[in-house]
């Protein structure tokens, strides 16, 4: 909707400013804090210029084994990716499998089977961490990939919109697939996943933030620097053991950690724009 | 070609509620039948049933002699068309219309000689590489009835396949649908509320109510010797008028209705009459005066509804020709038969066969 009113549009503008420059200057910040020298950040004052160390921390971070970590920059990365990408992918799989069977199968118990997924809502990773990290040293997956992801896999809230959507599907669709000759598998391979499309692409950027931001369970269960994530390292490399925390890596440290969610949204955001501009149905 | 029986077929809801009630119904090779009723009469759900998209309580469900109620609708050699048309929303015409041979693992070239026949078929070959979503309201409504097409299938069903279209599309669409039904052959059950759709595309019509079979015949059958009261309002626009009373005491101005009847009039009756049977003139002039009261002109023709002296339902008038009455004007009714004459339970009394042209004379 657009309105011709000039005051609107300049208060609108001023307010979106305001907002993007909240948002912005912290990494502005962080950003130019990491080209600077160390010494200069000990001075006090952040010169609100780049500085001279270029991207020599950058490189000190990606080729030398991170400090109090042991393990390079590079590694802590794949080992995000690695669980981000898990916990992304893993959760879109079973909340899809899990509203396809809630909406297009009549099997027993099934709303209290929907009714049991949403109170898990209710139960983050937090309050379930003992009885969790019990079950996962049981299973001898402690410090190791599957130990990292598993835990985190079941996702309510994709499985309760992944639902919604499906229920905004003709029951028609199924049926004409079915006289089609489709099998439940087919039915979901050829229609279902190709009109969740869009869908699929707006959650796997929130899972995948959500799986790269994980902090407290990796604390708890990675012991050792091969499976270590960079967002916990990144706590490790600034605790001051001897005299004061090594800011300029640490500001380096932080840019790298930003940049994988950068380029998740700024691939999935074409998924969404072309989404949006041939709506189906 | 095939034929397909239903015996004695009912369904059950969970609930209890029963929906169908032994429905018995033999279709033959190639033929056309139209199950009409009112909304919830039950006729979407027999044809689902068909479908194998329903569960069947009880009863068979039979094609080319063998009992299918166990078969998946894939297994079943039926195709059907669905009211809201369900075209795979994401996929080309071309892929909507392959994608059950895809499924049959049909080979490429033979998928794509048989989408391009079918396309020519139906005048959608220019419309192959669309999305459902740029074709019209009738273009999609082809594409639903190419999908049925392709696959050369045992039994076409149809649910309603037109109400979503205009009208004068639906009028094409129909004209069209028939023509192909029968250039192909292929056996059909056409389920629609629209009694004109019914009537002009059916081989043979069934008249469904509240879960039951009324009656099964041709449509002009139906319309000359309904066997219930419902057929009779049902069936034929404008509505059949009725007039209800006891047949110890009927009004007098009815003319010599009970001669009409080789069964003996007991209790209370509803005596039919077809608003095409009833002729205005002067008054004084028929049977018994009214009033018009309301005046619908068509065209060609004008419907007025008039209330009879002394009674309280209104007669349902059709009236040719384009000079029409005023709507408070005294009128004089010429009732001039067939009469329908139903008994209490709506069941059809039998008549004696009308002498031609007999003149009804005024009641003193």
């Amino acid at each position: 909707m657009r309105y011709h009113r000039p005051g609107l549009d300049v208060a609108a503008h001023t307010l979106l400013i305001i907002g993007a420059l909240a948002f912005m200057l912290p990494v502005i910040l962080a950003v130019l804090a990491s080209t600077q020298s160390p010494g200069t950040l000990f001075s006090g004052t952040l010169p609100l210029s780049f500085g001279t160390s270029g991207l020599d921390h950058y490189m000190t971070l990606l080729t030398e084994p991170v400090r109090g970590v042991g393990v390079p920059a590079w590694r802590l990365m794949l080992n995000s990716l690695l669980m981000a990408l898990g916990i992304a992918v893993g959760k879109l799989t079973i909340a899809m499998l899990a509203a396809y069977a809630l909406v297009f199968f009549r099997f027993p118990f099934r709303r209290c089977c929907f009714w049991l997924i949403f109170m898990t809502l209710m139960l983050p990773i937090e309050v379930r961490i003992v009885p969790t990290y019990g079950v996962v040293a049981e299973l001898g997956l402690l410090d190791s990939y599957p130990g990292l992801v598993l835990p985190l896999l079941a996702s309510a809230t994709a499985t309760f919109l992944f639902r919604q959507f499906f229920l905004t599907l003709p029951p028609e669709l199924m049926e004409a697939a079915r006289i089609d000759g489709a099998g439940p598998w087919r039915f979901f391979i050829d229609i279902l996943l190709p009109l969740s499309r869009t869908n699929i692409a707006a959650l796997f950027v929130i899972m995948f933030i959500y799986g790269w931001n994980q902090y407290l369970w990796p604390l708890v269960t990675i012991t050792s620097a091969d499976h270590a994530t960079l967002v916990t390292s990144l706590k490790r490399l600034t605790i001051a053991t001897d005299g004061t925390p090594p800011w300029h890596l640490a500001t380096a440290m932080t840019v790298l950690a930003l940049l994988p969610p950068v380029v998740v949204i700024i691939l999935m955001q074409r998924w969404f724009i072309k989404g949006l501009v041939d709506t189906e149905k | 070609m095939a034929t397909l029986e239903l015996r004695r077929l009912r369904k059950r809801y969970a609930g209890g509620a029963e929906v169908l009630h032994d429905i018995e119904l033999n279709i033959d090779h190639g033929e056309m039948i139209v199950v009409v009723g009112p909304s919830g009469c039950g006729k979407s759900t027999l044809l689902r049933m068909v479908a194998g998209l329903e569960t069947i309580s009880s009863g068979e469900i039979v094609i080319n002699g063998e009992c299918v109620n166990a078969q998946e609708p894939a297994e079943r050699d039926i195709a059907m068309v669905f009211q809201n048309y369900a075209l795979y929303p994401h996929m080309s015409v071309f892929d909507n219309l392959a994608y059950s041979l895809k499924n049959r693992r049909t080979p490429k070239d033979e998928i794509s000689r048989r989408v391009n026949e079918t396309a020519q078929l139906l005048d959608i070959a220019a419309l192959l590489d669309r999305k459902p979503r740029q074709l019209s309201g009738g273009q999609r409504q082809r594409v639903a009835m190419g999908r049925a097409v392709i696959r050369q299938p045992q039994v076409f069903l149809f649910d309603e396949p037109l109400s979503n279209l205009d009208a004068s599309l639906r009028v094409q669409m129909r004209q069209d649908i028939r023509a192909l039904q029968k250039r192909l052959d292929i056996t059909s059950l056409y389920v629609t509320h629209d009694q004109t759709e019914a009537m002009t595309m059916a081989d043979r019509l069934v008249v469904m109510n509240a879960g039951r079979i009324e009656q099964i015949g041709t449509p002009m059958t139906l319309f000359r010797k309904p066997a219930t009261r419902f057929v009779a309002g049902f069936i034929g626009s404008p509505a059949m008028n009725f007039l209800s009373g006891n047949a110890g005491d009927l009004p007098g101005w009815l003319p010599r209705v009970p001669e009409e009847t080789t069964e003996p009039l007991t209790g209370d009756i509803s005596i039919g009459i077809r608003p095409e049977h009833i002729a205005l003139t002067t008054p004084n002039a028929g049977q018994i005066d009214g009033h018009i009261e309301l005046v619908e002109p068509l065209g060609s023709e004008s419907l007025v509804h008039v209330r009879p002296t002394g009674h309280e339902s209104r007669l349902v008038v059709r009236h040719v020709g384009t000079e029409q009455p005023d709507a408070g004007q005294r009128t004089g009714l010429n009732l001039q038969g067939p009469f329908h004459l139903f008994d209490h339970h709506g069941q059809r009394l039998a008549t004696r066969p009308r002498l031609a042209d007999t003149t009804c004379s005024m009641e003193p």
